[in-house]
């Protein structure tokens, strides 16, 4: 998934960007309605510009702001856990397939899930198998606030 | 021997400084994600224990926490932000409205910018400013992190940016300074005064790009965490005599900032500034003036 839209596809989202009418600042996907892209002054200058969408890296990691808004989608691949759970998934782990308390979706090999704890997206993962199990491979999570600013 | 030069300096402005003042442990909840009673009764669910700030609309006082403040879910899911109590003090001056166009004059590392948009509900447009490439990284963090969709931050030094002409309905300056002893334990042996004035020549430089950025009727808040009046009372008073600006008294905590300093009289219109001694307000040292164009 190296664009926004495959990632959208990907959890079940239906729409999708025109991404030509992003900003893009280097990686980074914005997206800015007119009354802020009147104050785009100097683009060579600009490091962050209204609603952050993410980034392509390997892959592409969604920003926390299109996480939470995903949350709130209906109908999208989501996967619940416990409290345990949510923290290793934060520090970076992986989340075993019996480990998921509750499944929205198909938890079959290639799919993506956003994880869910209390009712907040904690970042997103792509299950695949390991060792004759499932897994959700960790892509993003919101410990990487924590990563960035070592 | 800098500890006694400026200790000396506070008492002559007529405030008795032990040097050795610390402030309580603060945090701001993040209203664009949640509101300041779902936020106290989530974070005591789990063994913290919070007091209300009176003079802040979203600010507590953090009096125990079995868990770190920065590494908790509610911190990563940008519920609130761990900002000072007296750093918390200007943007509620400044007091932004959903709609405006605002500016953040020297941004980094952005909590004052997070309030801006909490205050402004992510309606309008706050254009931040920042000339550490480094600093904006922790600001795009927090932005990101808090949840904010109408800001556009550039790395620029604000004096230097074209602005193309654009115009604002408030402005924050918060100055780079010379700090205080509240937040740096190693302050005093870093500090001459030297720097003082230095800062405060590059402080005037941004007053005068930030009052002719506002629109006619603008707010113009200037705020910086320094005690040294060169850099609070002193550049108020040149704001005042060089430029068509009037000041607006503030109602809140600490002391009415200073009217004489060293011998000289100031204006009196300066007193409705509000200065921070620590020993008073538990706080850091810090200033906060505002300013209306005329």
């Amino acid at each position: 998934m190296r664009s926004l839209n495959e990632f959208l596809a990907a959890v079940g989202v239906k729409a999708s960007y025109d991404e030509e009418t992003l900003l893009k600042i280097n990686t980074k996907r914005f997206s800015v309605g007119e009354e802020l892209g009147n104050f785009v002054l100097d683009r060579r200058q600009l490091v962050y510009a209204g609603r952050y969408l993410g980034k392509t890296r390997r892959e592409f990691l969604p920003s926390s702001i299109l996480l939470e808004e995903l949350s709130r989608v209906e109908g999208l691949n989501r996967i619940h856990v416990d409290a345990e759970t949510a923290w290793l998934f934060v520090c970076g782990r992986d989340i075993f397939g019996e480990n998921v308390r509750r499944v929205e979706g198909e938890f079959a090999g290639g799919n993506a899930f956003l994880v869910m704890f209390g009712g907040s997206c904690l970042g997103y993962g792509v299950v695949e198998p390991y060792e004759e199990r499932l897994i959700l491979r960790n892509v993003l999570d919101i410990g990487d606030f924590l990563r960035r600013e070592r | 021997m800098a500890k006694r030069l400026f200790l000396e300096r506070y008492s002559r402005l007529g405030q008795n400084l032990k040097g050795d003042e610390r402030s309580r442990q603060a945090l701001r909840v993040n209203t664009l994600k949640t509101t300041n009673e779902e936020l106290v009764a989530r974070l005591e669910s789990r063994g913290a224990r919070l007091s209300r700030i009176g003079w802040l609309r979203n600010g507590f006082h953090v009096d125990e926490r079995p868990f770190s403040l920065g590494a908790s879910f509610e911190y990563l899911l940008g519920l609130y932000s761990i900002q000072e109590a007296a750093a918390q003090f200007p943007v509620e001056v400044l007091d932004p409205h959903p709609g405006e166009a605002v500016l953040d004059m020297c941004a980094a590392p952005g909590g004052k910018t997070t309030q801006i948009a909490a205050a402004m509900a992510n309606i309008g447009a706050i254009v931040a400013v920042d000339v550490s490439r480094g600093r904006l990284y922790a600001l795009e963090n927090s932005l990101e992190r808090c949840g904010v969709t109408n800001c556009l931050a550039y790395w620029e030094d604000a004096n230097a940016m074209d602005f193309k002409g654009k115009q604002f309905d408030r402005v924050l300056l918060d100055a780079p300074c010379s700090g205080n002893y509240v937040a740096d334990r190693g302050w005093f042996s870093k500090r001459t005064l030297k720097d003082v004035g230095l800062n405060a020549e590059r402080q005037r430089q941004l007053l005068k790009t930030a009052t002719g950025l506002l629109k006619p009727g603008g707010v113009l808040v200037y705020t910086t965490c320094s005690l040294e009046p060169e850099e609070d009372e002193l550049n108020v008073q040149w704001l005042i005599d060089n430029n068509d600006l009037k000041l607006e008294g503030i109602e809140g905590p600490g002391s009415p900032a200073l009217t004489e300093v060293f011998g000289d009289e100031l204006n009196g219109e300066i007193a409705g500034c509000r200065r921070f001694w620590p020993d008073e307000t538990g706080t850091q040292g810090f200033f906060v003036a505002r300013a209306v164009k005329e």
